[in-house]
């Protein structure tokens, strides 16, 4: 059984794709991780943690033909699973209490 | 335009359910890239995703594959039938199951190494000398026609003579052209130092037969192979190079050979040299001169289109039986043969060369059986692998397949080692076999060898993959999780095939040992033949002189004097018709008092012209009589000195000395009478392994030549006295030159070459073969022994001594090696004649070699046992039984 814990590239892969909406495909994803974290994003590592992420049933994936106007061709298609919302959330609660009281420096 | 070789490799690498949309979605991104970067940033970052990609993918245990190893998505992959991803599992299974294994792993890539290496060489030979053809042009309708004497012994091709030659060309329309030639070499002088220059006399130009033209100027022609014409020559490409620096004006300039002045007329082309190494090619303008009994020319010639060598050979018969008729008194029992070039050039070197790649081909075999039996063992030993992986729903075929993809890796790595080794042999080749293999320089690990050593491995992967496949197929695979592969029943099936293989290889080696010993016992006896004169601390070399006898005399017998007098010199003699070296004339030999001898009838002896010296230079033992004196050189009786074999042809009965003889020439038998005067004892002077021949040594002031051997031996390194005579040559004639300077030591290690060559090889072939062999017994031993420890561990506990345990592994071991020994014997008994024409001395069934054989192997046999059964000894009963 896949551990159930989100890594530190699943959790960002696992966030950019929620902020695609209802769902999003590998493009949009890449594109926001390289924007939001301000690195160059290899693709195949990004595939790869999808499909770990679908191992372990944060994420459903699905094969779609894109609109002729998108050029028509297929791409695959991700959306989070209620268990991955779960997931991130309950990460988010993690953290913020582990940051209270923190300051920099 | 992003690579399209980057996006096909991906293609490539990617699992078939990911490649559309990934290949899709990566072209969006690299648009995007593009758009905000440029083409070239765009695509440099393409190439590096590939990259990634690649090392993702497909590396052992690739994070892709991991991550995609949903049940559903599996089964729907086996579904669709992705084999290379099955072959690539397999793979990387084979490659990190050899991985746990590096001394497995390294004996059985090293064995077949060996043995495609070894393959790979001695076919790069066969295949470089035999299967391509001569480098000419069209070399496939050249021929060279021959007279075999039908009542001479021997399948030599013997010389013809001109006017035979004239009637063959002219009667035989299968011909399209034939040529006679001789080779000579005079002294090249007008450059420098003066030198001998191969120099080929023909009948008329050779370029018509090749199907060649000339770099510059014209061939020679028939009309100009006659006494009074003008005298020409064409030259070697080379030789237009090395002394003309390709001048376009070469032609008709002139060059002097031996102080006659020929114009040259012509420049071959480049790379034309045929006999091999000539520089010059000139008319023979004594051609109609000579008689039929005159064996003086070889040939060469081309078929007419759509002629076949036995269409010309049919008419050759023809001229012969109507020659026979016309010209009794030369021609009876005289036919011509018909050979194709390449067959001459190659002789006998064609049966060697088969036997030698069939003993590399034994190797390769023994190699294979042998890693077939590791792999055997270990596949025995992997029972309960196979059973687990059988329970869980791999099929019979899939795990045979796995079985040959282990042993293809085996075979395709093995086969690049192999090949590596082969460039080296090859090498190694081509230096030992020089003089010995003809043209051995166009040796070379080429396309064709490339191929031959892919074949090997397909067929390698197949001998050795099969065997342990097919015995896996046999398994009961449940039974065999229930017995979780220990117990007996697994045993049983894997032993009658180890035990065949093991008979095999053990009958393989010794073939190839007796082969070996058969070479190494006649390489031995050329070595103890009595040649009948002395080698030791003699040098040689050879003159070319023209000019009338008398002169030729003065000159030889001044430069004997004067090579006398050099310090450490003994003594120096010449002869024409040196034992073992080049040059001499048989004819039949009259005795003065009898009738001629009837054609067909005549016995020939070897006519040798020695300077008084000679013999007692050479310690040929005088048998009676007395030998050469410097008085009979120019004395008004010429005389001669006979050898045994000459009296037991001649004078069986009789006492010879004072006999007087003639020699036959084309002429009759005109020549003067030579007087007997003493009998000297048989040398081996045409080759070490011919019997002594009859023999006459003429006193060389009264019959020539001009081209003498000049004999020297000296107290102690005799070649350490060549630069001083050298200075005496010199001094004498500044214009003439040294040539085949050689000891007689090297003369006869020259002889003994071919033998000694072949007896390495095979020798180090039979080696291995019994390593591997010895390998491969001490493999099923060991393996045996880890079996049965149980076994030996209760009769060590109901007390049996460590004797009895060493003698049980060792008779288990025993037997197939005693069966494969007397199969390898019988083997032997039957294949060994195909060596016969190697060896010397000895039949094939050499009762000493087939002694030796059996001693040899059983001991190795019994080494490569006792190491299992010393180990079977020290097993502890207690533990042996507990670990059950």
């Amino acid at each position: 059984m896949a551990k159930d814990y989100l890594k530190e590239f699943e959790h960002h892969v696992l966030l950019a794709l929620l902020q695609q909406g209802h769902e999003g495909y590998s493009v949009p994803i890449i594109a926001e991780l390289e924007e939001r974290t301000g690195r160059e994003v290899a693709p195949a590592a990004v595939y790869i943690t999808l499909k770990r992420l679908e191992q372990k049933g944060f994420v459903g994936s699905e094969l779609r033909t894109a609109e002729p106007q998108e050029g028509g061709r297929e791409r695959r298609y991700y959306t989070a699973t209620d268990k991955g919302r779960e997931q991130v959330w309950e990460a988010r609660r993690v953290y913020m209490n582990l940051w209270e009281g923190l300051e920099e420096g | 335009m992003r690579s399209s070789a980057a996006a096909r490799i991906l293609r490539l690498v990617l699992p078939r359910s990911d490649r559309r949309h990934v290949l899709n979605e990566l072209g969006e991104l690299y648009e995007c890239r593009v758009r905000s970067q440029g083409r070239e940033a765009a695509d440099r970052w393409y190439r590096r995703q590939v990259r990634t990609f690649v090392l993702r993918v497909l590396l052992p245990g690739g994070r892709w594959r991991r991550a995609s190893k949903d049940p559903g998505e599996n089964r729907e992959r086996r579904k669709t039938g992705n084999r290379l991803d099955v072959l690539w599992q397999d793979i990387r299974l084979a490659i990190r199951s050899a991985g746990k294994q590096p001394v497995f792993s390294a004996t059985v890539l090293l064995t077949i190494a060996l043995g495609i290496g070894a393959t790979t060489s001695v076919f790069s030979v066969v295949n470089g000398v035999m299967l391509q053809p001569l480098p000419y042009h069209d070399s496939g309708g050249l021929v060279t026609v021959g007279v075999d004497f039908r009542d001479r012994p021997g399948d030599i091709l013997n010389d013809m003579s001109p006017p035979d030659v004239f009637d063959v060309e002219a009667g035989s329309p299968a011909l399209e052209s034939l040529v006679g030639y001789q080779t000579r070499s005079p002294t090249l002088t007008g450059f420098g130092e003066p030198t001998l220059v191969d120099v080929t006399l023909v009948s008329k130009g050779l370029f018509e037969t090749f199907h060649l033209t000339p770099t510059l100027g014209r061939d020679l022609r028939a009309e100009e192979a006659v006494a009074n014409a003008p005298r020409v020559a064409v030259i070697s490409h080379g030789f237009w190079q090395d002394r003309f620096g390709e001048s376009d004006d070469v032609l008709g300039r002139t060059i002097d050979l031996s102080g006659v002045p020929v114009e040259i007329v012509g420049v071959a082309p480049e790379a034309f040299e045929f006999p091999v190494r000539t520089r010059v090619w000139i008319p023979q303008r004594s051609a109609r001169r000579l008689g039929r009994g005159s064996h003086t020319w070889q040939t060469i010639g081309r078929l007419a289109a759509g002629a076949t060598v036995a269409s010309a050979q049919a008419e050759a018969d023809a001229i012969a039986a109507r020659l026979s008729n016309t010209y009794p008194e030369s021609n009876f029992e005289k036919e011509f043969l018909v050979v194709p070039l390449q067959d001459r050039i190659l002789g006998d070197v064609r049966g060697a060369l088969w036997i030698l790649l069939g003993a590399v081909t034994a190797v390769l075999l023994i190699a294979c059986a042998n890693v077939a039996n590791l792999l055997l063992i270990r596949a025995s030993g992997r029972m309960e692998e196979v059973a687990v992986r059988a329970a869980l729903g791999a099929s019979r075929g899939r795990l045979a397949t796995q079985m040959m993809v282990e042993s293809g890796i085996f075979a395709v790595l093995g086969g690049v080692m192999g090949l590596l080794l082969a460039v080296g042999g090859v090498e190694l080749l081509r230096h030992t076999s020089v003089g010995i293999i003809p043209r051995v320089g166009d040796v070379a690990v080429d396309g064709g060898v490339l191929l031959f050593a892919a074949g090997l491995v397909v067929a390698v992967t197949l001998l050795f993959g099969l065997s342990p496949a097919a015995f896996l197929a046999r398994v009961p695979l449940s039974a065999n999780l229930v017995h979780a592969g220990r117990r007996a029943g697994t045993e049983s099936l894997g032993r009658r095939p180890r035990g065949v293989l093991l008979v095999l290889e053990v009958a393989m080696s010794v073939v190839l040992l007796v082969g070996a010993g058969l070479l190494i016992r006649s390489f031995g006896q050329l070595y103890a033949v009595d040649l009948g004169f002395e080698t030791r601390e003699m040098v040689r070399f050879t003159l070319s002189r023209g000019g009338q006898l008398d002169e030729v005399r003065r000159f030889y017998r001044t430069l004997e004097g004067r090579i006398a007098t050099v310090p450490g010199v003994e003594s120096v003699g010449s002869i024409y018709g040196a034992p073992l070296g080049l040059g001499h004339t048989t004819s039949v030999v009259l005795v003065a008092g009898r009738p001629e001898p009837e054609a067909g009838r005549e016995t020939y002896s070897a006519i040798r012209a020695v300077s008084p010296n000679y013999l007692e230079t050479a310690r040929i033992p005088l048998i009676r009589g007395r030998t050469l004196e410097p008085s009979d050189d120019a004395g008004p009786v010429p005389v001669g000195v006979v050898n045994q074999a000459f009296v037991r042809e001649n004078f069986p009965t009789e006492d010879p000395l004072g006999r007087r003889v003639r020699i036959r020439t084309d002429q009759g038998y005109g020549s003067p009478y030579w007087t007997i005067v003493g009998i000297v004892g048989d040398i081996r002077s045409e080759s070490i392994t011919q019997a002594p021949v009859p023999e006459i040594y003429v006193s060389h002031g009264h019959f020539g030549p001009g081209f003498m051997t000049v004999t020297v031996r000296g107290a102690r390194g005799a070649r350490r006295l060549l630069p001083a005579i050298r200075a005496e040559v010199r001094a004498l004639d500044p214009n003439t030159a040294l040539r085949s300077v050689e000891t007689v030591a090297q003369a006869v290690s020259r002889e003994v070459a071919p033998t000694g060559f072949y007896m390495l090889l095979v020798s180090v072939f039979a080696a291995l073969a019994l390593m591997l062999a010895a390998i491969g017994l001490y493999g099923v031993l060991e393996y045996l022994v880890s079996r049965r420890i149980r076994e030996i561990g209760i009769r060590v506990a109901l007390g049996a001594r460590a004797q009895e345990i060493v003698r049980m592994v060792v008779s288990d071991g025993l037997r197939p090696v005693v069966l494969g020994l007397a199969a390898g014997l019988a083997v032997s008994l039957v294949v060994g004649r195909v060596l016969e024409a190697l060896l010397f001395g000895i039949t094939p069934r050499d009762p000493w070699t087939f002694a030796a054989v059996p001693v040899v192997l059983l001991l190795a046999a019994l080494l490569a046992a006792l190491v299992p059964a010393r180990r079977a000894t020290r097993v502890d009963p207690v533990e042996a039984l507990r670990a059950e």
